[in-house]
């Protein structure tokens, strides 16, 4: 059984043809910002689609239509085809072209152009609501005026996730982006003005996102770049945060914070915040000293503005985030931060260039993994071209060399809220009496306790997530926890505790069936519990218990679903004893 | 005449005998008739001869019509049809002579274009060939522009079903094509051949 909160690849595919009723496209919409899972099959499918779009239109080179018609013309009148049609006109045989007159071939455009964007639209609007609707901390003004104020320059597009340009000109201007709501408050628009081409373009290669005063519906697309200047109303952009189940999803991300007491226009607004873009939906602004703008919101002066929403065509990384480098002359130079005493390292980290090797600015914020054998999975590359274009681009891994003259420096490496896994010296747990080859765990400053049938052989984690595992066996028993940042109320703990555990099995596969599911509790503590079974083949048994601000789950699995019930992994899972303060 | 007229106002004018209206839905059309056709004949000489006839009958007998968008949708089902027809009869031929069709070249191109693209497009119809009626039926009908609706009623199936069974259609279509895109894979004959089997 797949779980029945996500969404199949038919409807899938029908959400990215935009053909499925206003509020489905905007349900699927909504479930795909908080889903990996869906947007990982969305990516897919997305996939598939453009690889046999391409090919078709590939494989099926059309003749002119023109030359097309002009034959079909020449065999009417050659062979009469035509008498006894239904007027006297037709009765002579097809009209010569009128070119002049011809309508363009509107029917021929191919489904998968206009689906393209459509999830990025969507993905987009979101980040942008967001954003603008965090934005009211800082702005006085509830308007927003379109202005074209002179030199512009190009943005790191949102969408561009993984593509980072900046362009340098001295002296600066700072570059701009024009958000607003066209006709009525029905589309949110976005433009950059293309400094190359010096044409407005609307960011996401002409997308025009929709946005409807109650929810957030599905893309349209414009392929002019006719705009729409209406006042920008942030009413419909708080209706979207305001739901409960996104704001607690969110407030499960690392370094979030929810701020209330705000009003706008007399209603009551919820903020939330984040510095971390690790995950997919986080936005803010915030000044940044030191740093050229890079998004010259007029009613933001002054200030950095990050945007971060997931992309369909890279899900996993979901930041848009950009600062122009006000420097002339650079001349960066490359330094990988060294890794941490256990020789790896899986960290949030902060991308600067090295200027000057004085001045730095920071141009990136990215996710990078470092392994033991030095390589590096994520790669980027500085270029100077020209003394002026700095241009970090992705490349394939086996492009990277440590040894490039330029680069980039990787710097806080072991930031507050990341930092590296690491491994115990020894392993955890004390022998109980009486029960030989148990072992109790009770870790400091995890709150709870639990026998495991085998002593505990490795720890890993970060702060505010760790898991403890063992090995019997065929069997692999688990513990872990996670520090959700704040202690859901009473009335909200039991469809917290439905939506991750969801969202725990969903991160063990992909493909997992599930049965088996009923909710349990333990004392105060409210769970869940179920039988997965596993892509890989394999079975799980896993509970998860809400317990204050911490989620925890305790799981076993094995290569055979009846090893699962044995009183031996009964008895683990029931030992499990949160020990609140 | 606009360029803007709907498919619904051409064809009123077209009833009326107005022939002009006739260029614009064929020049609005053709190619997505052409890539449904050749996508489902894979040779380009019976492809043009199939779009030619399915617009005469066009011209002939306009169809009366409803709903906007919908003489797509008629044009794909007539030119379905008559690929059809086309399919069976050339197939009788074939067993009756013996004889193995192979696609016209193309003018303007150079040789190793020619050969490249020759190879790659064989690829491609051997792909589709290897799909179901029905799977190459909705593949085609929905990268010629079809709507959902549109796909469903041509290839009798429901409205709810097409995009699983697009998404089905894509990956079988992509399998194959992969398939034969492998070294020791030779393409096959596309669809006489596979049409007697």
């Amino acid at each position: 059984m797949i779980l029945n909160e996500c969404y199949d690849e038919g409807l899938l595919r029908s959400y990215l043809d935009d053909t499925l009723p206003h509020a489905e496209q905007t349900e699927i919409g909504v479930h795909l910002t908080t889903c990996l899972a869906c947007r990982v099959r969305l990516r897919g499918l997305k996939a598939l689609t453009r690889q046999a779009s391409s090919l078709l239109a590939m494989h099926a080179t059309v003749p002119d239509p023109h030359l097309a018609l002009a034959r079909l013309q020449d065999t009417t009148r050659s062979n009469g085809m035509m008498s006894g049609a239904s007027s006297k006109k037709r009765a002579t045989g097809l009209p010569t072209p009128t070119i002049r007159e011809v309508a363009e071939t509107t029917g021929t455009t191919w489904p998968h152009s206009r689906m393209r964007f459509a999830l990025t639209g969507v993905c987009m609007a979101i980040a942008i609501v967001l954003a603008l609707g965090l934005s009211t901390l800082f702005a006085s003004q509830r308007s927003l005026t379109v202005q074209n104020s002179g030199a512009i320059e190009p943005l790191v597009p949102p969408g561009k996730v993984r593509h980072f340009i900046v362009t340098s000109t001295i002296p600066r201007t700072p570059p701009e982006l024009e958000v607003w709501l066209e006709n009525g408050s029905k589309h949110l628009l976005v433009r950059t003005l293309d400094k190359a081409t010096g044409s407005w373009k609307l960011v996401g290669d002409e997308s025009v996102w929709t946005h409807s005063p109650d929810s957030l519906s599905s893309s349209r697309y414009k392929l002019d770049n006719a705009v729409y200047k209406t006042p920008y109303d942030p009413r419909h952009l708080y209706d979207f945060v305001a739901d409960q189940a996104y704001v607690d999803d969110f407030l499960m991300q690392p370094n979030t914070k929810a701020v209330t007491g705000e009003k706008l226009d007399g209603r009551d607004v919820l903020i939330l915040e984040s510095s971390s873009n690790a995950s997919g939906y986080i936005s803010r602004v915030l000044p940044m000293a030191g740093t050229t703008p890079l998004v010259g919101f007029p009613q933001f002066p002054g200030k950095t503005i990050q945007v971060s929403g997931w992309q369909p065509s890279n899900p996993d990384y979901d930041s848009v985030t950009g600062t122009v480098l006000p420097v002339p002359s650079v001349t960066p130079q490359i330094a990988i931060s060294p890794l941490d005493a256990n020789g790896l390292s899986d960290t949030l980290a902060d991308y600067r260039i090295w200027i000057d090797k004085q001045n730095y600015q920071v141009v990136r914020k990215e996710a990078i993994y470092h392994y033991p054998n030095g390589t590096v999975n994520s790669t980027y590359v500085v270029q100077i071209i020209k003394d002026e274009l700095l241009n970090v681009v992705d490349l394939p891994s086996d492009l990277f060399t440590f040894n490039l003259p330029l680069g980039l420096q990787l710097i806080n490496a072991d930031s507050s809220f990341y930092r590296p896994y690491t491994s115990l010296s020894s392993p955890a747990g004390n022998p109980i009496l009486g029960q030989p080859g148990w072992f109790l765990l009770t870790p400091a400053g995890g709150r709870f306790s639990i026998q495991f049938p085998a002593q505990v052989a490795e720890v890993s984690g970060r702060s505010g997530w760790w898991i403890y595992t063992a090995k019997k066996g065929d069997i692999i028993y688990g513990a872990s926890y996670q520090e959700i940042g704040y202690t859901p109320p009473d009335q909200a703990k039991r469809d917290y505790v439905d939506q991750k555990f969801s969202t725990a099995i969903r991160t063990l596969s992909l493909q997992a069936s599930v049965g088996n599911m009923k909710s349990i509790s333990l004392g105060a503590y409210v769970g869940k519990e179920a039988q997965v079974n596993l892509s890989d083949g394999t079975f799980g048994r896993l509970r998860v218990y809400l317990a204050g601000d911490r989620l925890y789950s305790i799981y076993a699995i094995a290569p055979d679903e009846k090893i699962l019930a044995s009183q031996e992994v009964d008895g683990y899972l029931n030992s499990f004893k949160p020990l609140m303060p | 005449m606009p360029a803007t007229d709907t498919d619904s106002r051409l064809l009123q004018r077209l009833t009326r005998g107005d022939s002009a209206a006739f260029e614009c839905i064929f020049l609005r059309h053709y190619q997505s008739v052409y890539r449904v056709a050749y996508g489902l004949s894979g040779r380009r000489d019976v492809t043009e001869d199939i779009v030619q006839e399915t617009f005469l009958e066009l011209y002939r007998q306009p169809p009366a019509l409803r709903e906007e968008g919908s003489l797509l949708s008629w044009l794909c089902r007539v030119a379905l049809n008559k690929c059809h027809n086309s399919l069976r009869s050339e197939r009788r031929a074939q067993e009756r002579e013996g004889l193995v069709y192979v696609d016209a070249l193309e003018p303007d191109y150079n040789p190793e274009d020619l050969l490249l693209k020759s190879e790659e497009n064989a690829r491609v119809r051997d792909a589709l060939a290897q799909l179901t009626e029905r799977q190459r039926s909705i593949l085609l009908l929905r990268y010629a522009g079809l709507s959902y609706a549109e796909v469903a009623a041509l290839a009798e199936i429901a409205p709810g079903s097409v995009g699983t069974m697009l998404v089905r259609a894509e990956r079988a279509f992509m399998a194959a094509y992969k398939k034969n895109s492998q070294p020791d894979s030779q393409p096959d004959v596309y669809p006489l051949e596979r049409a007697k089997q």
